[in-house]
């Protein structure tokens, strides 16, 4: 275990793992977005396993202390395994529940943050205490409300990077890095008491506004590659994606706070705005994650929607077919095989022929 | 091997039963020639080799009959309870109420098997956009659409958390076509921390106290849920009680597996084994039948065992096998191939453990159902599969991929590691589609390659052997 300073990250790719806590625990997080390589990931192409979790086993972490790993599906929980196998210590696989509605699956979360207190202490951080927690709790948040009102306004790459940067070291964009609650009684920072821009994701929160016009377009799925073609072809060709519903957009953010709930808990209030009504496919029932798109689809006047999954993500593949009858507008059900970022002819030809459809 | 006992065809059987029947067999109801199950639509039955003991004749038209005597419960007003994935924990309860029987949906995974071409489970699955990619548990959704199996039970249950992808998934889209579901968590059980109070599990694993709580409260609200719709109570003592039956089928099939897996020569066949230990899940629908089914099984194995007769020749090489088979044509190659089982993991290892009965029933039940190796590492199912192959002799293990299963693609590789770290005996990882007839050259060859690699072995040990024995002689001699 790394000893030392408490400035060492703890790297981390599921949204069910706040990054407040780690903060709190005085490790950096670092959210993982997967790469392409510019090759195809060896193990990707392996009969029956989903390539963003074999490019999870290569993934580059850097200096990171620690790794956090989910069992949010059984893919992972064994990727999991064969990194237990190569890197043994500074690995964490947080247990997260299945099911969401009782008092055991809560109680299984809360416990598992907590364990995850103790597994960061052990990477060189600290215990939280309520008020670093509820600290941190403030800041993230009013990062994320600032990131939601101007993903409307950023094209869809760029949004996608400014929520990546929401959910990792915010000392790291300076814009975030000050204690909210200094800048107003609500703890909220708006774009105009913003301070003079840094590098990396500053470089979003200056004006850029896409076109209004355009196919509106929303993306559901699993996790998009940071360099994931998928997204800038899509703009590159008159659609504009109005509601990112991938793994690292707007759908996996948790809800805001409760300041009276975080007065009084920090924990819970953690608990609350992550575990309680999370929308995603993986979760038993998963009949939330159909409400809130139903909602983001009125809300974000959608036109269409493209589905991204990889190939062999039982999850997502098992939804196609039901999102296909569910959905109030088409939907284009788009397949990676491989995490090598390829846009291959057969996706550009039907991506070019479902928007030509839709106009 | 005793040429009386090779298995047989169908065609075979046909002339074994009529000899049976003048033979004075006794038959349960269920009974009869097992042709007719063919006429049914299991047309897989004529391509496999089946044991031609009368015992094995009542363990397959156990099986086979099962739908049947699930339909005919249903019309007599029986409750049916769907138990879904936990395979073995849900149907303790159930059966410990009056009037109630548990089944598992999940066994339709056999459907593209058994009855091939004459079940439309799997283009009703395709049609709902559950492809081939998918484990064939698929067939699990095509005949809930469908209808024309297993009768609709009123109460389904099914295990999530650290259970594969493919059949969560799959389970879900049987909630969307209108079929509720009680969803129940069964966590990923983790090593526990140093200093955390851990429990002691059936089987020799360990979990936290803090995950078997989990657990207990989870099957707490299972106990509710079938109270409420068997209208009766389901306390402590009735559990108890239902834990003891169980047990008591658990017992059968611990003494079965020690004769079978460790005998010379090995009594009874791979293809009978695996039916036999599936029974543990849930009784195949009827938990006294099945006592009687097993115990006429163990006393045709004991027969066998004192004469010294057996399905494989003496000192046939022996294979430890890991995972249930989609085509249970795959267990005729094992002896097919030469070899002899001594030993198999078929995701079910919690149901053949027996359920604590000096605890409180639900924290027998809860501390059982994390006994499952699939909810943990492959590092430890990869060390009681070894702790088991070892004591039992294996000489080589193969690991049957399913296909499309979500835990597959990476578990086989991770518990090759482990075994061959561990045993320092060939393994060898294949895959077993739903029908295996198009692989089964390739299959054969892979399997026979691996018996010959093992006499191969053993014959390099012998001489290794009688070299160091010629060696130490000629010193024992001046002595």
């Amino acid at each position: 275990m790394i000893s030392g300073p408490a400035c060492h990250a703890a790297a981390y790719w599921h949204p069910l793992v706040p990054p407040e806590w780690i903060a709190a625990s005085g490790l950096r997080p670092r959210w993982i977005r997967l790469r392409s390589e510019g090759r195809p990931a060896a193990a990707g192409l392996r009969r029956g396993v989903c390539p963003f979790a074999a490019g999870m086993l290569e993934a580059d972490i850097g200096d990171a202390a620690a790794l956090i790993l989910t069992t949010t599906c059984d893919q992972m929980r064994y990727a999991a395994g064969m990194v237990a196998s190569r890197r043994p210590g500074g690995l964490f696989l947080f247990n997260i529940p299945h099911t969401w509605q009782t008092a055991a699956s809560r109680s299984l979360y809360r416990q598992e943050l907590e364990r995850l207190g103790a597994f960061l202490k052990s990477c060189g951080g600290r215990e939280p205490t309520p008020g670093a927690l509820a600290e941190q709790m403030r800041r993230y948040d009013a990062a994320r409300a600032d990131a939601r009102r101007r993903c409307e306004m950023l094209s869809a790459v760029d949004a996608a990077a400014l929520l990546a940067a929401v959910r990792g070291d915010l000392t790291a964009t300076r814009a975030y890095a000050e204690d909210a609650s200094a800048r107003n009684p609500a703890g909220r920072q708006t774009l105009c008491e913003t301070p003079s821009l840094g590098p990396s994701a500053d470089g979003l929160l200056g004006p850029n506004e896409p076109s209004e016009s355009g196919l509106r377009l929303a993306i559901v799925g699993g996790p998009l590659l940071a360099d994931d073609p998928l997204l800038s072809a899509v703009e590159l060709r008159g659609g504009r994606v109005v509601l990112d519903a991938s793994e690292g957009g707007v759908r996996t953010l948790p809800v805001p706070l409760d300041p009276a709930r975080l007065a009084a808990d920090p924990l819970n209030a953690l608990v609350d705005a992550y575990f309680d009504g999370f929308p995603d496919p993986f979760r038993r029932p998963n009949e939330r994650f159909y409400e809130w798109l139903g909602e983001a689809i009125v809300a974000r006047r959608v036109q269409a929607i493209l589905l991204h999954r990889y190939l062999w993500c039982d999850t997502w593949h098992a939804e196609s077919d039901r999102l296909r009858q569910w959905s109030p507008v088409p939907v284009l059900e788009l397949e990676s095989v491989d995490i090598n970022g390829a846009f291959d002819g057969r996706k550009v030809g039907r991506l070019d022929a479902f928007l030509e459809m839709l106009r | 091997m005793s040429d009386s006992l090779r298995p047989i065809t169908l065609a075979q059987w046909d002339r074994r039963y009529r000899e049976l029947r003048s033979a004075g067999l006794c038959e349960p109801k269920y009974g009869g020639p097992l042709r007719r199950h063919v006429d049914g639509g299991d047309v897989r039955l004529t391509q496999l080799r089946m044991d031609g003991s009368a015992a094995s004749l009542r363990l397959w038209n156990f099986l086979l009959s099962e739908e049947a005597r699930l339909h005919e419960a249903a019309s007599g007003g029986v409750k049916l309870v769907g138990t879904m994935k936990d395979l073995g924990t849900i149907p303790v309860m159930a059966f410990a109420l009056d009037n109630v029987v548990a089944f598992y949906p999940d066994g339709a995974w056999w459907l593209p098997c058994v009855m091939q071409r004459n079940s439309d489970a799997m283009a009703l699955a395709d049609r709902l956009g559950i492809d081939d990619s998918f484990c064939p548990v698929r067939a699990m959704l095509g005949a809930f659409a469908g209808g024309g199996h297993f009768p609709i039970p009123g109460l389904l249950t099914c295990s999530v958390g650290a259970t594969c992808d493919d059949f969560s998934a799959i389970a879900q889209r049987v909630e969307h076509l209108g079929h509720p579901i009680l969803w129940w968590e069964i966590p990923h059980r983790r090593s526990p921390e140093p200093g955390e109070r851990a429990v002691l599990l059936p089987g020799g694993l360990r979990a936290p106290a803090s995950t078997v709580a989990i657990v207990r409260e989870e099957l707490d609200r299972v106990r509710r849920a079938l109270e409420d719709y068997a209208g009766q109570s389901l306390d402590d003592a009735r559990l108890a009680e239902g834990i003891r039956r169980a047990n008591d089928v658990r017992r059968l099939l611990a003494e079965l597996r020690r004769l079978v897996y460790r005998s010379e020569p090995c009594p009874l066949p791979a293809l009978e084994m695996q039916i036999a230990e599936m029974m543990a899940i849930h009784f195949c629908s009827d938990r006294t039948e099945v006592v009687v089914v097993l115990e006429e099984l163990l006393n045709e194995v004991r027969r066998r065992t004192s004469r010294r007769v057996g399905v494989a020749p003496r000192g046939a090489p022996r294979v430890y096998w890991v995972n249930p088979v989609a085509d249970l044509r795959a267990m005729n190659l094992i002896e097919e191939s030469g070899f002899r089982l001594c030993g198999a993991d078929y995701m079910l290892c919690h149901a053949l453990e027996l359920i604590p009965e000096d605890l409180p029933p639900i924290e027998a039940l809860a501390r059982i159902a994390l006994s499952d190796p699939m909810v943990g590492s492959a590092a430890d199912r990869a060390a009681l599969v070894c702790r088991e192959a070892r004591q039992n002799g294996a000489e080589a293990l193969v690991i049957s991929r399913i296909p499309g299963a979500s835990h597959c693609g990476m578990e086989g590789s991770l518990l090759a590691d482990e075994v061959s770290g561990r045993l320092d005996i060939p393994v060898v990882e294949i895959e077993v589609p739903p029908v295996l007839d198009a692989m089964e050259p390739t299959l054969r060859t892979r399997l026979e390659a691996l018996a010959e690699t093992v006499m191969a072995r053993r014959r390099a040990s012998q001489d290794a052997s009688a070299e160091e024995a010629a060696r130490v002689r000629p010193f024992e001699d001046s002595n």
